[in-house]
C-alpha cells in the first residue's frame, strides 16, 4: 500500500484532491492495460468481448490425418486449459482494480453518514464471484436463469439504510457480469463513469428540493444557541451541520442541553458537580481509554464518563464530565493528554462552563 | 520503485518476443509445408489419363479442422482456385490451403455472429452464398482474418418444400444449385430434386432438377439417396452429389442423367457434407466431426 500510496502522490504531484487521484488511478490502470495488450496479444480477447474459442489463431497448421507423425503448428498456441487459466484469473484480477477505486468513493461519500464495512467488502469480492459464474455458465441458455439467481441470491442480512447502497451493489454485479463475457472495456467504462458521476453527484448536493428549506437553516440555529458569546465552545463547521440529518442535529442538540445542564449549574445556584465536557474522538477506545482516563484522574478534581458513542467506519466519541482544579488550566488538562495519548487521540475538546470560561480568558 | 517497476516490463517484453521454440517449430513446419506440397504434385503426377470416372485410389491427404470448425459443412472454391468452408450451427467462413494443409483464415458472419443451421456454400465471382436447411441464402463477402462481415439474407422460401443440404454455382446457367436432402411433397416421392435458383439480384426463374432415386443407388446396397453436398466439376461442367447418410458419391449431367455412383470408405467419412473439384483433378470431401475430428479429405479425380 506504501507503494501504492507513493506513486499516486508522484502522479498527482501530492495532491489531496480526490477527483485528482481518482484520475491518475485510472490513468495508471489504462497505461498498465495498454502495455499488456501490446506484449500479450491475447489479452486483447479480454476488451474486445470475442470469446477465446470462437476463432481459430491462424494461419495454422493442419494436422494430416494421413500421416502418424504429428507436426507442432508454427504459431506455438498454449494449450486451452492454460488459455482459459490466464483469461479466468486476468477477468478476476481486472475486477478486483476496477472496483477498488469505487470502493474508495463509497467509503468517502459515506463518511459522514457511516457506512458498513460489510457493505464495502462486498462490493470487492462480489464481482469476483459473478464474474466467474458467468464464465462456467456462459454460452448456455442457463445463463438466463443464473442471471436471475445472481441478484436474488445478493440478500442482505440487514437492511440497506440507503437506497443508493444497492446502486452500487448492482454496479458490482454489472463490472461482473462484463468481465465474465470478457468485456472489461465496458466494464473499465461502467466503473469509471460510475464514479465520476458519483462524486459530481455528492459534491453538487444533486436533487436537492431547492424549495425545501437547507439544513443549514433547519438546525443551524439550536447549534448556535450552544455556543457562547467568546465563541469558547466551538460549533462545528459547516460541511459537519450540512452533513447531519435533522434528527441527528437534534439528538446532538439535546445532548449538549442536558450536560450544559450538568456544567452550568442549576438556577437556585447550587455549585455544579463539572464544569466542564471534555469530548474526545479515538479509533481505539479500548487503548486510548485507559490512558485518558488516567489523565483525567492525575489532573481534573474529579470526572465521570457520560457516554460512550461507539461507530463504525469513523471515529468513536468519549463524553466525559470533569471538574478542572482551580489550579489547573484547560491547555494544562489539553497538553497532559496529547503527551500521554497524542498517538491514539485524533481529537479532544474541552467545553468549559460560563464561570470558568470567563476565569480564564481574565487570565489571559 | 520505478527500476523494479521498469525491469518487470523489460522482462515480460523478452520473454514474449524472444521463444525460441517458436522460431523452431516456424522451420519445420516450412520444411514440412513444402514437402507436403511437392507430395500433392507428385500424387496428382501420377494418375493416369485413362480409366474408369471418379476417385482414383487411396486418399493423398486429410487435413484435420481445429475444433471450431468441427461442424465443417459445406465447401466451395473460387475463381482462383482458393478454397473455403463453412461451419454447420455458426457463421463462420474458413480459407483452406489444401495443397499445404494450412488454415489461411477464419472471419465471422456478422458483428454477433449469425447462428443458423448452414448447409452449403457458394461463391460466384467474388460473391459468397451461404445457404441454411430452410432456404435462406446469406449473401457476404470475402473477409480479412477474424473479421465480422456484413450479410445480406435472401429467402428462397424453398423451406417448406425442401430440406436444403448443399450449394454450387453454375455459371453456364448462371444460377446456384440448391440440393434437397429431403424434399417434400408428394410430386417429389422417389426423387432427388435439385434447385436452380437465379443469383440474388438476376434475372430468370427458378427451375427444377429430378432425377430418380433409383438411378442414384443402381449397384448400392442402398435404397435411398439423401445428397448432402453438391458441386459443378469446372472442366466438364458435370455435377458431382454426396450423401452422408448412404456414403455414396455420384455424378451426373447437369441435365439429371447419373453417370456413376461410387461408395465412399466409410471408416474415412463419418458425415460428408462438403464437395468440391478442382481443374488439376483433386475432390476435396468435408467430413463433419463424428467419430473422428471433421476434415478435408482429398482424392484424385478423374472426369
Amino acid at each position: 500500500m506504501r507503494v501504492f500510496s507513493t506513486v499516486m502522490d508522484l502522479a498527482t504531484v501530492h495532491s489531496e484532491s480526490p477527483i485528482r487521484r481518482l484520475v491518475a488511478y485510472y490513468v495508471i490502470l489504462i497505461g498498465l492495460a495498454s502495455v499488456l495488450l501490446y506484449f500479450v496479444p491475447v489479452f486483447d480477447l479480454l476488451f474486445s468481448g470475442e470469446r477465446l474459442e470462437e476463432l481459430t489463431s491462424t494461419p495454422s497448421l493442419l494436422e494430416d490425418g494421413m500421416t502418424s507423425e504429428q507436426l507442432v503448428p508454427p504459431n506455438v498456441e498454449l494449450p486451452d486449459r492454460v488459455n482459459l487459466a490466464i483469461i479466468t484469473a486476468s477477468v478476476m484480477i481486472g475486477t478486483v482494480l476496477l472496483m477498488l477505486p469505487v470502493t474508495w468513493v463509497y467509503m468517502s461519500t459515506r463518511r459522514t453518514r457511516g457506512f458498513s464495512q460489510s457493505i464495502v467488502q462486498t462490493l470487492l469480492i462480489l464481482p469476483i464471484v459473478v464474474s466467474g459464474i458467468v464464465l462456467i455458465v456462459r454460452n448456455s441458455l442457463a445463463l438466463a436463469f443464473s442471471l436471475a439467481g445472481i441478484v436474488a441470491g445478493v440478500r442482505f442480512r440487514n437492511a440497506l439504510k440507503d437506497p443508493r447502497d444497492a446502486v452500487y451493489i448492482f454496479l458490482a454485479i454489472g463490472v461482473g457480469l462484463a468481465a465474465g463475457v470478457q468485456a472489461l472495456t465496458v466494464a473499465l467504462l461502467l466503473s469509471l463513469v460510475f464514479n465520476f458521476v458519483t462524486l459530481i453527484v455528492w459534491r453538487s448536493d444533486f436533487g436537492r428540493n431547492l424549495l425545501a428549506p437547507t439544513p443549514a437553516a433547519q438546525w443551524s440555529e439550536p447549534l448556535t444557541v450552544l455556543a457562547d458569546s467568546n465563541g469558547v465552545a466551538r460549533v462545528p463547521d459547516r460541511d459537519l451541520m450540512l452533513a447531519l440529518s435533522p434528527g441527528t442535529a437534534t439528538a446532538l442538540a439535546d445532548r449538549f442541553a442536558r450536560l450544559r445542564q450538568l456544567v452550568a449549574g442549576s438556577e437556585g445556584g447550587r455549585k455544579p458537580r463539572y464544569n466542564g465536557v471534555l469530548w474526545i474522538t479515538t479509533e481505539q477506545v479500548p487503548e486510548a481509554q485507559p490512558r485518558i482516563e488516567r489523565v483525567l484522574s492525575a489532573n481534573t478534581k474529579r470526572w465521570q464518563l457520560d457516554e460512550l458513542v461507539q461507530n463504525e467506519g469513523k471515529p468513536s466519541e468519549l463524553y466525559y464530565l470533569v471538574r478542572i482544579r482551580k489550579s489547573s488550566s484547560t491547555d494544562d488538562l489539553l497538553t497532559a493528554l496529547r503527551a500521554e495519548a497524542g498517538d491514539q487521540v485524533i481529537s479532544a475538546e474541552l467545553q468549559l462552563n460560563e464561570a470558568l470560561a470567563a476565569r480564564e480568558a481574565s487570565a489571559t | 520503485m520505478i527500476g523494479w517497476f521498469g525491469s518487470l516490463v523489460v522482462a515480460l517484453a523478452l520473454t514474449t518476443a524472444c521463444n525460441p521454440e517458436k522460431d523452431l517449430a516456424r522451420a519445420r513446419a516450412e520444411g514440412e509445408l513444402a514437402e507436403r506440397k511437392s507430395r500433392l504434385a507428385a500424387a496428382l503426377a501420377a494418375v493416369p489419363d485413362s480409366g474408369p470416372p471418379g476417385i482414383v485410389g487411396a486418399p493423398i491427404a486429410r487435413w484435420e479442422m481445429p475444433g471450431d470448425l468441427a461442424e465443417l459443412s459445406g465447401l466451395a472454391l473460387t475463381g482462383e482456385g482458393r478454397l473455403f468452408g463453412h461451419g454447420d450451427e455458426v457463421g463462420h467462413l474458413a480459407e483452406i490451403d489444401y495443397r499445404r494443409g494450412v488454415l489461411v483464415k477464419e472471419f465471422g458472419l456478422g458483428s454477433q455472429t449469425a447462428a443458423a443451421d448452414f448447409e452449403g456454400l457458394a461463391i460466384a465471382d467474388g460473391r459468397f452464398f451461404v445457404i441454411t436447411s430452410k432456404g435462406k441464402i446469406y449473401e457476404t463477402r470475402e473477409g480479412q482474418a477474424r473479421e465480422r462481415v456484413r450479410y445480406v439474407i435472401h429467402d428462397t422460401r424453398l423451406g417448406k418444400e425442401c430440406e436444403v443440404e448443399g450449394l454450387a454455382y453454375d455459371p453456364t446457367i448462371p444460377a446456384l444449385l440448391v440440393a434437397c436432402k429431403n424434399a417434400r411433397g408428394k410430386e417429389f416421392e422417389g426423387q432427388v430434386v435439385i434447385y436452380r435458383w437465379p443469383l440474388p439480384g438476376a434475372e430468370g426463374m427458378p427451375s427444377l432438377l429430378r432425377i430418380p432415386v433409383d438411378s442414384l443407388v443402381r449397384g448400392t446396397e442402398y435404397k435411398t439417396f439423401h445428397p448432402s453436398g453438391i458441386e459443378r466439376h469446372p472442366g466438364t461442367g458435370n455435377y458431382v452429389v454426396i450423401a452422408a447418410e448412404e456414403r455414396l458419391i455420384a455424378e451426373l449431367t447437369p441435365e439429371g442423367v447419373v453417370r456413376w455412383v461410387r461408395p465412399l470408405p466409410k471408416e474415412s467419412h463419418g458425415q460428408p457434407e462438403g464437395v468440391a473439384l478442382t481443374k488439376d483433378g483433386i475432390l476435396l470431401i468435408g467430413d463433419e466431426a463424428r467419430q473422428r475430428e471433421a476434415a478435408v479429405t482429398l482424392y484424385r479425380y478423374r472426369p
